[in-house]
């Protein structure tokens, strides 16, 4: 469970977030929406401990982050636009990386950590890539590596910040399976952010409208209507229904 | 980590390496080269191999130390040292804290881009050959008092065995170290967004790890001279499994042929030799996509 009170960032005297107050229940996955420089980036690396909030405070199953990346590593897990420098490593090598906040200090990885990479190895197709240098990647796998990396660290808050990035649709429908498998295990929570909305709104419980650094509107994600998105991102669309899952779909209407 | 058996092309390579190495080092046996002029290079080669290990681990610099300008400031320092001094501990210390010092300047200021890398090298060759030109002439020394100090003798002529036995010492030290915290050096070597540990730890490793290359660098230059560079090169372009058993094999080897070359027809051509093979396998490498990826090619 995370709970954010009266949450600020204030740089250069431009406020980039005004006063949020939010709480995540376990199981629960909160999709964040906004135009481009809403402030939804910064929002999600405040929450991740990565940017220091000029007020208000992010508690974590009641605590504060700690100070210990390391053990920090196993409560907050962030994925953005970070990419690793050294191409060299293998695919398979770098994922176990991943468990290094769950090991001590110069022991070996345990069958478990193993177990783990393997098991988001399978959700996201990598298996014939695995004895591949990640510099060897091509975009789309590379970035379903970098998800696998993220939900390998096993963290307790899951934060993906723009993760259908270079995403084709088999990606998408792995990450849209990867991220609900992820809740539903323990106690844990997903804070995503995309520019996709029609990702969030099949990924999400709950939605989150940002608007200037503060949040505009939250609800469930059937609040998602044309005026919605007339209101907050200026543009006209047309709302219909997924006819498995029942949530809302967004379509363009054609340029006239 | 799944293992699986050794390729039909990795094989051969092997044993080509091998064979050409065990060749080396049988002809340098046969022309009755000194035992120390063949033995102590190997110490250096050892050395290099290591600082390729660790290079792949500490990606800022791309090249090797020949041009990286890395050799050229070790031939300077010797050389300067060896004017004002005869002590081998005052020597060794001015090498390595010049080197350290330029190690520093690599990671710090350059970008981690091999053209940046190998432009500002040749810029520092150039103007040490240059100084060196004006120190020799003006001393009214001879341009083959280098020979030590391009081929690694000077351990050899300073003679007695705890140098050498130190070196190899602090050789196997950081190599075990690498191995035993391999994975958080492995961490490092992403960044700090995929490093688990505090921006603080992360600068430490930064720190120690150009001083261990800068240790590294500063033994192989005293050991092996300038003929170790073609490590990183060799290690860039070979990408199968057993690569530190055959970059050793490719270093030591190209040790013992710069030492052949020596005994054959005299120390400029080995140093030439060492000079030119060095910047041969580097343009392959240069030109040669190892990355197919440009993301990665700047981190």
């Amino acid at each position: 469970m995370i709970d954010i009170k009266n949450l600020s960032l204030v740089i250069n005297n431009a406020v980039i977030l005004d006063d949020i107050s939010l709480t995540v229940n376990d199981g629960e996955t909160i999709g964040i929406i906004g135009k481009s420089g809403s402030g939804k980036t910064m929002f999600l690396k405040t929450v991740a401990g990565l940017v220091a909030p000029s007020d208000g405070i992010v508690l974590f199953n009641g605590a504060r982050l700690p100070k210990s990346a390391r053990t920090a590593g196993t409560i907050v897990s962030y994925c953005g636009g970070a990419v690793p420098h050294n191409p060299d490593e293998g695919l398979y090598n770098f994922l176990l990386l991943a468990r290094m906040s769950h090991k001590k200090a110069l022991r070996p990885f345990s069958d478990f950590d193993r177990q783990v990479a393997e098991e988001y190895i399978q959700v996201f197709g990598l298996g014939p890539f695995r004895d591949r240098s990640i510099g060897l990647l091509p975009d789309g796998i590379f970035r379903r590596v970098l998800l696998a990396y993220a939900l390998i660290r096993g963290a307790g808050a899951l934060i993906l910040d723009n993760p259908t990035n270079d995403l084709d649709i088999v990606s998408l429908k792995m990450l849209k399976k990867a991220i609900a498998r992820y809740v539903m295990n323990g106690k844990r929570v997903a804070l995503v952010c995309a520019n996709d909305l029609n990702f969030i709104t099949q990924t999400a419980d709950r939605l989150i409208v940002m608007e200037d650094g503060r949040i505009a509107e939250t609800g469930t994600v059937d609040m998602i209507n044309a005026d919605l998105v007339k209101q907050y991102f200026g543009i006209d669309v047309i709302i219909s229904r997924n006819i498995y899952t029942g949530k809302p779909e967004i379509h363009f209407f054609p340029d006239t | 980590m799944r293992k699986s058996a050794l390729k039909k092309s990795e094989v051969i390579t092997l044993s080509i390496a091998s064979a050409l190495t065990l060749a080396a080092l049988t002809a340098n046996l046969l022309l009755r080269v000194s035992p120390l002029h063949i033995v102590l290079p190997l110490i250096g080669a050892g050395a290099y191999c290591a600082l390729v290990a660790l290079n792949e681990l500490h990606p800022r610099i791309p090249c090797d130390y020949i041009q990286t300008g890395e050799a050229a400031v070790g031939a300077l320092v010797l050389l300067g040292a060896l004017m004002f001094s005869e002590n081998r501990i005052a020597i060794t210390g001015a090498l390595l804290t010049a080197i350290l010092l330029y190690g520093a300047y690599l990671s710090g200021v350059l970008a981690p881009d091999k053209k940046e890398h190998s432009i500002n090298g040749a810029l520092a060759q150039g103007a040490v050959a240059v100084i060196i030109i004006f120190l020799t002439a003006g001393a009214g020394r001879e341009l083959s008092s280098l020979e030590p100090i391009l081929l690694g003798r000077l351990p050899a002529a300073w003679g007695g065995s705890a140098l050498p036995a130190a070196a190899a010492a602090v050789v196997v030290l950081l190599f075990c170290i690498a191995r035993l915290a391999g994975n958080k050096l492995r961490m490092y070597s992403h960044g700090i967004p995929f490093f688990a540990g505090s921006r603080m730890a992360w600068a430490g490793i930064g720190a120690l790890m150009i001083a261990a290359r800068g240790l590294l660098i500063s033994i192989t230059i005293l050991f092996a001279g300038i003929t170790c560079g073609i490590g990183v090169s060799v290690n860039r372009l070979y990408r199968g499994r057993l690569s530190a058993a055959v970059n050793l094999l490719a270093i030591a080897g190209f040790t013992q042929v710069s030492v052949f070359t020596a005994a054959l027809a005299g120390f400029w051509y080995a140093a030439g030799l060492s000079f030119i093979g060095s910047y041969i396998l580097f343009a392959v490498y240069y030109n040669k996509r190892t990355h197919l990826y440009d993301r990665h090619q700047k981190p």
